[in-house]
């Protein structure tokens, strides 16, 4: 019957060796069975609790950013630029409002989707005094719009909920452990530039394990053929003519522009 | 027949319709696009190519397009498209002929498990190959457009793919990737070099790409027996220094470079093995190309 | 867990060791190195392992056996430290084998 038990580790006996009385061959030998004999491994597949890893932060093994994750992580711009995939999530990014006449969304809208404050118990930073609560695929949004890349703590947020729903195997990680660990923070056990940390290298980690359709601008999105579409707000439609969003029933049209109608 | 067989006017026709199939190596890569300088990019780098008739099985379809559609909310763009899939985000539209490049590495090395695919330049000569495994700016896309400019044979200046049946080295020659100054450098080291146009600003830098050479790409149905894996280190006004290196070691840092060794199984342990088994391993550091390839064509045969 | 050196050695010696069937790893070895790699089919991660862990598998290959009969045969057991220490230092480099399924014990 066999049995994984774990057994004491020795001492370091090299500090009980240094007398020059001692054959340097048997010393060699010595100090090879101090030193582990697994000079390095290769894993076949990605494996849970390494440094890269939530479970690590918990149990105190993780300081500071880690590049070397066996994982696959999407980014915040990935989840902002592709709304198609987060139907492989248990979170809404809004809600198509035009199709073309091939059935493929020709303008989005993030209302009426999953808000960032019913997810982590907070409200965003980019969050204004009486607006409506900001979505996730709104804070996004107005992450790239106002700081180029969606590179704050709270999208980092929003990708790591996202490919912890999508796909925890081959991520690393699970919702509720980002749950436990954004207790942890709140409680003041954890910091939260330690968990930023950790969870930039998650989502950083490997490549995407869904595919992208392409990078748009802040306020637009990639639909199903890969081509960006404006993704407008709130009960504001996407003016062809201004390139800006407007009042839904002011604007003009793709077809107006077509026509020469602005 | 060859792609220099055919006038600008007629690459650019068949790249917009039907697409030019090239041969390289063991695939037949089917092209489609409509941009200009994709078109003088094939004319110019794959100029002695053999060209497949169209109704030949294709082993990647591959287009260089534009994202289609409504109007850009960016500034012009290029995607690679591949078996009607995109698989990357778009790039500057001046990054067309790169974006090829890098999106046929793609392909081959994620679609190529019948070979076991390392991330590794590879060059031969008298029937020998020695391998350049390495990490980025290790030098070794410089140093493999240096040997190639001096008698070596081009197997591949990033994939190199190991045969489980024959165990040899199976050529897939392309053209040789150069960044920022190393394009200067075999400008100035090959001046017969014929080199593509300079595209600034990439995820890489500045990168260029040389042609292949004639030789290299008519020999491209000849593999080679592995001899030597050399890790290269270039190191400013470097002695070239060739230095025994463990095999133990040596299996590790290629399992780790390959891209699918894990998914060969046992297999891919047993081929490694055997390519390690039959190959001299060295750490080289180089600072002068010129020393560097005396280096190498002193490298001697392993005994067997 | 904190045992006293007889603790220790009554348990080194009634742990019998011994390695996973070839069938299940694969061991490549080059001479004049120290070093060695092996592959574990089941997990299918490869390993790069001292000279020390290297000969311990091989004398399993051979036949099951405890810490201090590895230790005997090994013939490192001449020198300035301790059998225990010697011991101790076997039974920790096998229980690091043990956690990547290299070897197994059982007691005897």
């Amino acid at each position: 019957m066999s049995d994984k038990t774990d057994l004491n580790q020795t001492e370091d006996l090299d500090n009980k060796n240094n007398s020059s009385s001692i054959d340097q061959s048997r010393r060699k030998f010595t100090q090879a069975g101090v030193a582990a004999p697994i000079i390095m491994s290769l894993a076949s597949q990605p494996v849970w609790g390494t440094e890269c890893s939530l479970s690590g932060f918990m149990s105190g093994n993780v300081s500071g950013r880690v590049h070397e994750c066996a994982g696959s992580g999407c980014t915040p711009g990935f989840w902002k630029n592709n709304y198609h995939a987060w139907a492989t999530t248990n979170y809404v990014p809004g809600q198509c409002v035009t199709v073309d006449n091939k059935g493929d969304c020709t303008e989005w809208n993030t209302e009426n989707a999953t808000t960032f404050i019913d997810v982590f118990g907070f409200a965003p930073s980019t969050q204004v005094d009486g607006e409506t609560p900001q979505t996730m695929m709104q804070v996004l949004q107005k992450e790239v719009h106002i700081n180029g890349s969606s590179s704050s703590y709270e999208s980092h947020l929003i990708a790591f909920a996202l490919n912890a729903s999508s796909n925890p195997v081959a991520f690393g990680a699970t919702q509720q452990q980002l749950a436990n660990a954004l207790d942890a923070v709140a409680n003041g056990e954890k910091s939260e530039q330690d968990l930023f940390d950790v969870v930039v290298s998650m989502n950083e980690q490997g490549e995407c394990f869904l595919n992208s359709r392409g990078e748009c601008a802040s306020d637009a999105v990639a639909n199903e053929a890969g081509n960006c579409i404006p993704a407008c707000s709130g009960n504001n439609r996407y003016d062809f003519c201004s390139n800006t969003c407007v009042p839904r029933g002011t604007e003009k049209t793709y077809l107006d522009y077509l026509n020469g109608n602005c | 027949m060859k792609v220099s067989d055919l006038s600008q006017a007629e690459i650019r026709s068949q790249l917009q319709h039907t697409g030019i199939s090239l041969i390289i190596g063991p695939y037949i890569l089917c092209i489609q696009s409509k941009f200009n300088d994709v078109a003088e990019g094939i004319s110019l780098l794959y100029a002695d190519y053999q060209l497949q008739t169209l109704d030949s099985f294709a082993d990647f379809h591959i287009s260089i397009e534009s994202p289609i559609g409504l109007r850009s909310f960016l500034k012009p763009q290029v995607n690679f498209a591949f078996d009607g899939r995109v698989p990357f985000k778009p790039l500057p539209r001046d990054q067309a002929v790169p974006l090829l490049e890098w999106g046929t590495n793609w392909c081959i090395g994620n679609f190529s498990h019948q070979f076991m695919i390392i991330h590794a330049a590879v060059i031969e000569k008298n029937g020998f190959a020695a391998i350049l495994p390495g990490q980025p700016g290790a030098g070794k896309s410089t140093l493999c457009a240096g040997l190639v400019s001096r008698g070596w044979r081009l197997l591949s200046d990033e994939l190199t793919l190991i045969s489980p049946e024959d165990k040899r080295v199976v050529p897939v020659p392309r053209p040789v990737s150069l960044k920022n100054e190393s394009i200067d450098v075999i400008r100035e080291f090959a001046s017969d070099a014929v080199i593509g146009p300079v595209v600034h600003d990439t995820s890489k830098g500045t990168v260029a790409h040389m042609r292949s050479p004639a030789e290299s790409v008519e020999q491209a149905n000849i593999p080679a027996i592995p001899a030597w894996i050399v890790f290269p280190r270039y190191k400013q006004n470097a002695p070239a220094i060739l230095n025994q290196r463990a095999k133990g070691r040596s299996f590790m840092e290629l399992a780790e470079q390959s891209f699918n060794y894990n998914i060969l199984g046992v297999d891919g342990f047993k081929l490694l093995n055997h390519t390690i088994d039959n190959c001299n391993c060295y750490n080289f550091t180089y600072g002068h190309l010129s020393e560097a390839i005396e280096a190498f064509d002193a490298l001697p045969i392993p005994q067997c | 867990m904190n045992l006293g050196n007889g603790e220790q050695e009554r348990n080194a010696s009634s742990r019998q060791w011994q390695v996973a069937p070839d069938s299940e790893i694969f061991l490549t070895h080059w001479n004049n190195e120290e070093e060695t790699v092996l592959y574990h089919l089941g997990s299918g991660d490869t390993y790069l392992l001292n000279d020390l862990a290297r000969r311990v598998i091989l004398i399993l290959q051979e036949t099951p056996a405890s810490a201090i009969d590895i230790c005997d045969r090994i013939g490192f057991c001449l020198g300035v430290i301790s059998q225990q220490e010697k011991i101790k230092l076997l039974e920790n480099l096998l229980t690091d084998l043990l956690k990547v399924d290299v070897v197994r014990f059982q007691y005897r």
